[in-house]
């Protein structure tokens, strides 16, 4: 099974390539690199580990599968001791004083950290131009987006300046800009992964996940950073995805596969991204895997339900980024008015603006009208989901309705780009594991399932990539 | 309460694209309330998932960071703009 992080580790193991070498390497690409996807480049952190990886493998001991090998993490997950932004002015000095969990179990593993990955401001967007390091370039042409959140943990993938990375998906930032970017992202169940040392944006559907260039990778990558954790009381023991799973396609023959209508018949789905869609489905006909029409809720209210949730929710977390306990502050000549010049002139207009309205929501008046009716919604989609599980095994969708767009287009319609999201934030309110996958859709394809079942996603994904060569 | 109070952002006004959003939330209600549905938590969680109820202690290293990310400090306290009363 092709990986990128097993064939490193194989070099590294027969003597043809250097760990330092490849990390050098590596760190010169980010550096010269054109697609803005660096916010921090950890040169002498990642030489120091690669040396003592080298010196290691030269005195005859054995390396883990893991060791030496370079990644990405998203600059929203706390690396100790190093930057942590965000992407924002608010937090561009600050210095993240413990590690996520996550990284921490990829730190253990011997996995080497290269650089803190450009995004939206506290994941906010969809386009990662929503950010104070300039817009991310998307991989095949620097005029167009990325996709976001996570686009520059998607790009460098993408480009192979890290043999992955680790992104966060709180709406779809992992599977949106892994689908503009061709490589896979996954979205793990919510509470798979802990959430530690992640700068909350909303923290009911936020999750950490891998972006990598192969299945097997995100297999590997998935067990690694899965599991218990005390510090998130969210997390729950996982069982280990297994090595055989791509192995043996045969329990695929009963699998059921079901399609939301309301996402395909929409007109804001561009042409060729719907073509490509019906095709894919008589692909899986002629596999003699059944697919069956589902049924949803209206469109807009999904989008809706969740900006209503995610505002209220990023509008609490960001509370205490006010100049005093943390952030840059700008001085004022009282406490009030220090809050608000401090929050005015540090945040972004996007993330402002999700502020604002997350504020409007949870304030009396508007909390009985739309957001405790959000909440019900929500409960309503959690339904929709469970019931469709019970009559099919995978659920596939597109991941956004459009190809990437120019750089600087949805900043100047916002209520476009939270429209284009509408494919991906209905599985993140449902807690669901959802993988993009570069396969028949130009921008990927979403396969989801139920929770915990990463991988029959996983099996079903490289099922996908034999009958679409 | 304005919402340039609520959100400590100034000039903070409400949104013609998130008020649109709304509306399809507040809207929508009837839709779905028929059923008289009571909200029930999602989750349950066990009190043997809850974590000891000890203090751990933050580390030395940890603490320094803390410090160093003070917006303003003096002598290793937190400084605050005067509280004028209102």
């Amino acid at each position: 099974m092709e990986s990128e992080i097993k064939r490193i580790h194989s070099l590294f193991n027969s003597g043809k390539l250097l760990c330092k070498d490849l990390i050098e390497d590596k760190l010169n690409a980010l550096e010269m690199n054109e697609h803005n996807t660096a916010n921090l480049i950890l040169r002498d952190y990642a030489m120091k580990l690669a040396n003592k990886v080298d010196d290691k493998i030269k005195s005859g001991q054995e390396i883990g599968l893991l060791e030496g090998i370079p990644f990405g993490i998203k600059d929203v997950i706390l690396l100790k001791g190093y930057k942590t932004t965000a992407s924002s002015n608010m937090l561009k000095d600050y210095i993240a004083p413990f590690t996520a969990t996550a990284i921490q179990k990829l730190l253990d593993a011997g996995v080497i950290p290269i650089v803190k990955e450009n995004c939206d401001s506290f994941g906010h967007g969809s386009t990662s131009e929503n950010t104070v390091f300039g817009p991310v370039k998307n991989t095949f042409d620097v005029n167009k987006v990325a996709g976001g959140s996570s686009g520059g943990s998607s790009v460098n993938v993408a480009k192979g300046f890290t043999a992955f990375s680790i992104g966060a998906d709180t709406g779809g930032s992992i599977r949106q800009p892994s689908g503009y970017n061709k490589v896979f992202g996954l979205k793990p169940t919510y509470g798979r992964v802990s959430r530690y040392g992640l700068m909350a944006y909303a923290s009911s559907t936020d999750t950490i996940g891998p972006i990598a260039s192969t299945l097997e990778d995100i297999r590997l990558l998935t067990n690694l950073i899965s599991g218990k954790d005390i510090h998130d009381m969210n997390t729950y023991n996982s069982v280990n995805i297994p090595e055989d799973i791509f192995q043996d396609n045969s329990t695929l023959k009963d699998a059921k596969v079901g399609f939301y209508k309301e996402f395909i018949e929409t007109e804001n789905l561009e042409n060729g991204l719907k073509n490509d869609f019906m095709y894919m489905l008589d692909v899986l006909n002629k596999n003699n895997i059944q697919t069956e029409e589902l049924q949803f809720m209206d469109t807009e209210l999904l989008v809706s339900v969740y900006y209503v949730l995610t505002m209220a929710e990023t509008a609490s977390n960001l509370a205490r980024l006010d100049g005093i306990t943390y952030g840059k502050r700008n001085n004022s000549k009282n406490l009030k008015e220090a809050y608000a010049l401090t929050r005015s002139e540090n945040f972004t207009e996007e993330t402002k603006r999700r502020l604002i309205g997350g504020n409007q929501v949870l304030s009396h008046g508007h909390a009985e009208d739309i957001y405790t009716k959000a909440v019900f919604l929500r409960k309503r989609i959690i339904e929709i989901y469970s019931n469709d599980l019970k009559k099919v095994d995978i659920i596939l969708s597109p991941v956004s309705t459009i190809l990437p767009p120019m750089i600087g287009k949805s900043l100047n319609d916002p209520y476009a780009m939270y429209l284009s999201d509408v494919y991906t934030v209905g599985f993140s309110l449902g807690e669901l594991p959802v993988l993009n996958a570069p396969v028949f859709l130009e921008t990927g394809l979403q396969i989801a399932a139920d929770k915990d079942k990463e991988g029959l996603i996983l099996k079903f994904a490289y099922f996908l990539t034999q009958i679409s060569k | 309460m304005p919402l340039e109070n609520l959100s400590s952002i100034k000039g903070a006004k409400v949104s013609e694209i998130v008020e649109e959003l709304f509306g399809k939330v507040r809207n929508a209600i009837h839709k779905i309330d028929e059923g008289n549905r009571i909200l029930v938590p999602e989750k349950i969680i066990d009190m043997e998932m809850l974590r000891d109820d000890i203090v751990i202690n933050t580390s030395e290293d940890e603490i320094k960071i803390i410090r160093q990310n003070f917006p303003v400090q003096k002598e290793g306290y937190l400084v605050v703009p005067r509280v004028i009363e209102e």
